[in-house]
């Protein structure tokens, strides 16, 4: 017998060896109930769309007022860039702040401000190798006072594309000054941000893509203290500085400032009297011979430190 | 009715003249999905998500004439993501499965070729099953499976020498 004719006998046992189960019909019509179900959520979203731009506006105007006048609809709905999941919302505070995951190679790639209802918000956004990065890479966040500035520290990163927009992010009403702060750590960025107002910040930080958002509000208490800074001469930006920082790591109070003329220099502490700035920096000097170079400034609470 | 025109029905959203569509190739579908994952549970939640995709996609089949071609096209994707996506356990079944036959059948003959058939390789026994069980042209197994038509005679043919070679190998191993 030819294969051919084989396989035609085959067929037919081939048939009955496969018995067709009753429960096929209902096997169908699952299917059918499914596409049904799928068809009327496309044709549903398909309706959404057509919605008159009258009726679009309208529905945003409400959105507005409501955004306006409800506090917890403010606080839930930022009209801010925001595409990734909330990973955490850490509180308004004066305190410092940290998160993110540790990363590394990223890319601190871009960084905007939007205001709103009375707040600023500064968006950040991370990548990795042109990509949008999963997680906001580590940070730590800093408030100091003096003049008022919020310190960045992003561990993980070996780019800073976002310097480019430092500008820009000047054209709120609260942020006086960004800058970045020279840092031997090739795989952290810093910077620095000035306000010429007192205020407290909240982090939001969100995941894929990582993204950190931190909301910057004004308080309205304003003290008129001096106080007295045991700082370093100033230098350019570069290598010099971030040595002389170095030198002074175990002093947790240290800081590094811009100074009127865009340089930078080393504050180790400030006081609110002379005398008590004057006994520090010697007892200082003591352990770290370089601070006997270091001057006492007096300065206000909005004073950007001077050229020395 | 025909095909053609039950076919144009269901493609401007009339459900019955879909399901019936369905209906009458149920045996089809099924055997077919089942000659890929070799058990029933499996064969009939192919023909579950391979009936819900063909709905689904029904507005993008342009030629109603094309509908059989079309719906096994679905079925055989359905199955190969199916296996796909659940590789061990179609694997331990396909031994269970050919172990079952061994009993079932009683001609011993046919159990020789059933083995040959499942010897082929997968596209080699595709293109048999649809073309000398469910009696679909070489031509139109191109349309399914995507293969030049050159393609899908020479597997055909291979695939009959092999099992030739096969049945007249195991008769004179018999002796």
């Amino acid at each position: 017998m030819k294969v051919k004719h084989k396989l035609q006998n085959f067929k037919e046992d081939y048939y009955k060896s496969i018995d067709i189960p009753e429960e096929i019909d209902d096997c169908i019509m699952k299917g059918v109930e499914k596409g049904m179900q799928e068809r009327a959520r496309k044709n549903f979203k398909n309706k959404v769309k057509k919605i008159s731009l009258g009726v679009a506006a309208s529905i945003l105007l409400l959105f507005t007022v409501s955004v306006n006048t409800m506090p917890a609809f403010a606080n839930a709905m930022h009209d801010i860039p925001i595409a990734g999941q909330l990973v955490r919302v850490l509180d308004f505070s004066e305190a410092p702040q940290e998160g993110g995951k540790i990363t590394d190679g990223s890319d601190v790639e871009f960084i905007s401000l939007v205001e709103k209802d009375n707040k600023e918000h500064i968006v950040i956004n991370f990548s990795q190798d042109i990509k949008e990065e999963e997680f906001a890479s580590h940070y730590e966040i800093d408030y100091n006072e003096y003049p008022y500035t919020l310190n960045f520290k992003i561990s993980g990163v070996r780019e800073f594309s976002a310097e480019d927009e430092f500008e820009k992010m000047k054209d709120g009403n609260m942020i006086q000054d960004i800058y970045r702060l020279m840092t031997l750590d090739d795989s952290m960025v810093r910077f620095s941000i000035t306000m010429d107002k007192p205020f407290s910040y909240q982090v939001t930080e969100y995941k894929e893509p990582g993204q950190l958002v931190v909301t910057l509000e004004e308080k309205p208490e304003s003290k008129e203290e001096t106080i007295y800074s045991i700082r370093s001469k100033s230098h350019p930006y570069g290598e010099k500085i971030g040595i002389l920082e170095e030198q002074l790591f175990s002093l947790d109070t240290r800081r590094m400032l811009k100074d009127e003329d865009e340089e930078f220099l080393i504050e180790v502490d400030y006081f609110n009297s002379k005398e008590k700035a004057e006994d520090k920096k010697n007892s200082l000097a003591e352990e770290y011979p370089v601070i006997s170079d270091f001057v006492i400034e007096k300065r206000g609470t909005n004073d950007i430190p001077k050229s020395y | 009715m025909t095909t053609e025109i039950q076919v144009q029905k269901a493609v401007k959203g009339d459900e019955d003249s879909f399901v019936n569509l369905i209906q009458s190739r149920k045996e089809k579908i099924y055997r077919i999905a089942f000659s890929y994952v070799k058990n029933k549970e499996d064969a009939l939640d192919v023909v579950q998500e391979a009936t819900y995709k063909a709905y689904i996609s029904l507005d993008k089949l342009k030629q109603p004439e094309y509908f059989d071609t079309w719906l096994v096209k679905i079925t055989i994707n359905t199955a190969v993501n199916y296996i796909k996506s659940n590789k061990k356990y179609v694997f331990m079944e396909n031994k269970e499965v050919r172990d079952s036959r061994h009993n079932k059948d009683e001609i011993v003959e046919m159990i020789d070729l059933n083995n040959a058939l499942d010897d082929l390789e997968q596209k080699d026994k595709e293109i048999i099953i649809l073309k000398s069980f469910e009696g679909f042209k070489l031509k139109e197994i191109s349309e399914i499976l995507g293969y030049p038509l050159n393609t899908v005679k020479t597997k055909f043919y291979r695939g009959l020498k092999k099992i030739k070679d096969n049945l007249e190998g195991g008769y004179n191993c018999e002796g």
